[in-house]
């Protein structure tokens, strides 16, 4: 146990904490999308604030019953915007005093080419409504977010379809392959509607690659630099000749091995906690399988983050133990370099195929191959743990019948 | 009680060591031979870092990698080069190797002091071992090698960069734990075991050339080693004719010792180790 601490204590040594720590830093403010949050994959923050306003009134889900206080809960943001155009005076002036004669405006005015001066003056008005930061923009923003995202939706039969509607998407389930279209139906002529919106969800999936990108670096830069630094300075035949013997090597991979998991736990925990500040904590119940995410297993949003940090962890692992592997036969820091760059981008890569496209069912390649979706990740992930894990035992199990030196 | 039977290592086709035997009790061991002869290879082998290539090493009968950890927990070695972690203490140091040693934390802090006390390192036992002067880290890893109290001490050339002080107070220790124990020595310096050494090893040609002890390995050279005085103008002569040991200039004159098969019409001279191994790797 005590040289477990006293190998472990060389990972853990301050300077390298804090090189880790400014490295982990740089590298998130730099490209994580939750620093973009909430306007990830829409554009504007009031997409995901209108979702949120949602679920406060009607829950994580909506529900077929609940459909009229829907439908009260735009009206109620018609009439707020109405007030707003009332306020205008070149809306006053062209007489237009209502959402509706607003979008008749829109349609016309915001594609034509060669406008009036008196047409261009509305135009720049539409423009002011629409995208300007004021409470009539908020509103406009929310309310289309509500029309593309639910009411369209329910138009056309993927929400909430009844026999009538499903009609419009028949020759869509048609051209997927049966397991596919029945689990679609199925879903489309469900009862209960998940209120997740797109930002929650795709700065998860972003991030948690990048999550492992930046832990994987780390795990190896540190792993490598001790092993490789206690070759060169020769602690070897001293160690090796103790009556640890060669099982110090066991020992290192372990604390290699622990390392990477702690290195992923302690930068998903950070993580977590900087996402629930951002305010993704209404989201925790809504299910994965919503208005554009198709998925074939039941999870919500908490446990899609769980695995997707899980994954995260497993692979930081797997990254701990196969840094070792390098570190044991990189002689010098240079050939290590060499040698980590390729496979981190490997392992990164395989994370990405590996939890990316896990639980979806997505394109019409993936719908043709439903089994393949599965099947992909598990074919790249098993693999790098089964063979990193087995490698690492037979490096081991070598030592105690080689030289060493 | 460690045998070693018959080694022999090859680093891949080349062999390093051939057909060692050797018995090996109580007592100081010098292993001497120059430079390359396979000093290391055998210590490596007695620490169980290499593997003959053939042959065995025995402890008390049973060979050393059976008895694994209970052999290594055993031996105390000083490599020829050591590693030591530079922002370090010798005082963690120490501990550290300690733990790998499986030796007790109790009386362990005392027990380091005092090695390092019996080193001459009290005064520097708090500085950091990047500060150290060559010599003064090869006294660290004495005082590593020692800490355990080992049944089998084993030592790959301890003296290197240690100045004459140091070099008596380290004689010293190492005499006074022989008596109990195996010490084994390695180097390629005379002086260092010629007073202290029960044994001197020496291997020539990849085997076992001697095994005996000092006076036995002096006498052989007894009525060959002459001194004499050589004027300058023949020296160069001389030296063409005999194995010149040592030379030295005096005035108008070189004092020179020289070894000679045949009896010399010269002044014989009192042979020691140094001649013994100047004329076996002449
Ligand atoms: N790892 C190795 N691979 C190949 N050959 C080696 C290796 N180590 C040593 N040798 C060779 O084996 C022979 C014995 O080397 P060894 O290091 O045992 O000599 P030594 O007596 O310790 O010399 P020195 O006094 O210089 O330390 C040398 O010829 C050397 O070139
Ligand atoms: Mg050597």
């Amino acid at each position: 146990m005590k040289i477990f601490f006293n190998e472990a204590k060389k990972l853990f040594r301050p300077i390298i904490i804090i090189l880790l720590a400014v490295f982990i830093f740089i590298h998130c403010k730099g490209f994580l999308k939750l620093n973009y949050w909430p306007q990830v994959g829409t554009g504007n923050p009031w997409d995901t604030e209108v979702h949120a306003e949602m679920i406060e009134k009607f829950g994580p889900t909506l529900s077929r019953d609940e459909l009229p206080a829907l439908k009260e809960f735009y009206g109620a943001l018609v009439a707020d915007f109405e007030e707003e155009i009332r306020k205008s005076e070149v809306f006053a002036r062209n007489g237009i005093d209502d959402y509706e004669k607003f979008c008749e405006a829109d349609n016309e005015f915001l594609f034509k080419d060669g406008l009036t001066d008196g047409e261009q003056e509305i135009y720049n008005e539409l423009i002011r409504y629409r995208f300007d930061l004021m409470p009539a923009s908020e509103l406009h923003f929310k309310l289309n977010e509500l029309e593309n995202r639910l009411l369209n939706e329910i138009e056309i039969g993927r929400i909430f379809a009844t026999d009538e509607t499903i009609v419009t998407m028949r020759d869509y389930l048609d051209r997927q392959n049966p397991e596919a279209a029945a689990l679609l139906e199925k879903k489309y002529r469900a009862d209960e509607m998940s209120l997740l919106t797109i930002t929650p969800q795709s700065v998860v999936d972003g991030d948690s690659l990048n999550l492992v990108i930046i832990s994987c670096i780390a795990v190896f830069a540190a792993v490598l630099y001790m092993l490789i630094t206690d070759r060169l300075r020769g602690i070897y035949p001293i160690a090796l000749s103790s009556k640890t013997g060669r099982k110090i090597f066991g020992i290192q991979a372990a604390v290699c091995g622990l390392f990477g998991l702690l290195a992923g736990i302690i930068v998903c925990a950070v993580y977590g906690a900087a996402l629930m500040s951002k305010g993704a904590g209404v989201f925790l119940d809504c299910p994965m399988d919503n208005y554009y995410h198709d998925m074939w297993v039941k999870l919500d949003y908490r446990q899609y983050i769980l695995i997707k940090a899980a994954a995260v962890v497993i692979f930081t692992g797997a990254a701990g133990l196969l840094s070792y592997i390098i570190g044991r036969f990189a002689t010098n820091y240079i050939s290590g370099l060499a040698v980590s760059i390729p496979v981190l981008v490997a392992l990164c890569g395989a994370e990405f195929f590996a939890t990316a496209h896990i639980f979806r069912v997505e394109s019409a390649w993936v719908y043709s191959h439903f089994w393949s979706s599965v099947a992909l990740p598990f074919a790249i992930t098993l693999p790098i743990c089964i063979g990193v894990t087995v490698a690492v035992c037979l490096i081991l199990k070598r030592d105690g019948k080689r030289d060493i030196l | 009680m460690l045998t070693v039977d018959s080694v022999t290592k090859y680093y891949g086709k080349k062999p390093a060591v051939e057909n060692i035997s050797l018995s090996l009790g109580n007592g100081l061991y010098g292993l001497l031979a120059p430079n390359g002869a396979g000093k290391t290879t055998l210590i490596k082998m007695l620490t169980t870092l290499l593997k003959p290539t053939s042959g065995e090493i025995l402890y008390c009968g049973t060979p050393i990698e059976k008895l694994g950890a209970s052999y290594r927990e055993l031996i105390g070695y000083l490599p020829q080069q050591f590693g030591y972690y530079r922002g370090s203490t010798p005082v963690q140091y120490l501990e550290y190797l300690a733990a790998l040693n499986g030796m007790p934390s109790k009386g362990l802090r005392e027990k380091i002091e005092s090695v390092i006390g019996q080193v001459g390192l009290s005064d520097s036992k708090k500085i950091k071992m990047k500060k150290f002067s060559g010599g003064m880290l090869q006294r660290v890893g004495i005082a590593q090698a020692i800490m355990s109290d080992p049944k089998i001490l084993i030592l790959d050339e301890p003296t290197a960069g240690l100045d004459p002080k140091e070099r008596v107070r380290f004689r010293n220790i190492i005499s006074a734990m022989s008596k109990d124990r195996t010490v084994i020595l390695s180097t390629h310096i005379v002086s260092d075991i010629e007073s202290i050494a029960n044994r001197v090893i020496m291997i020539k040609d990849r085997q076992i050339f001697r095994d005996s002890t000092v006076p036995e390995l002096s006498a052989e050279l007894e009525g060959k080693v002459f001194e004499a005085s050589v004027p300058d103008s023949e020296y160069e002569r001389f030296e063409r004719e005999y194995f010149v040991l040592s030379a030295r200039q005096e005035q108008g004159s070189m004092a020179v010792r020289f070894y000679c098969e045949s009896p010399a019409p010269y002044r014989p001279a009192e042979p020691n180790l140094e001649d013994f191994f100047l004329v076996t790797y002449r």
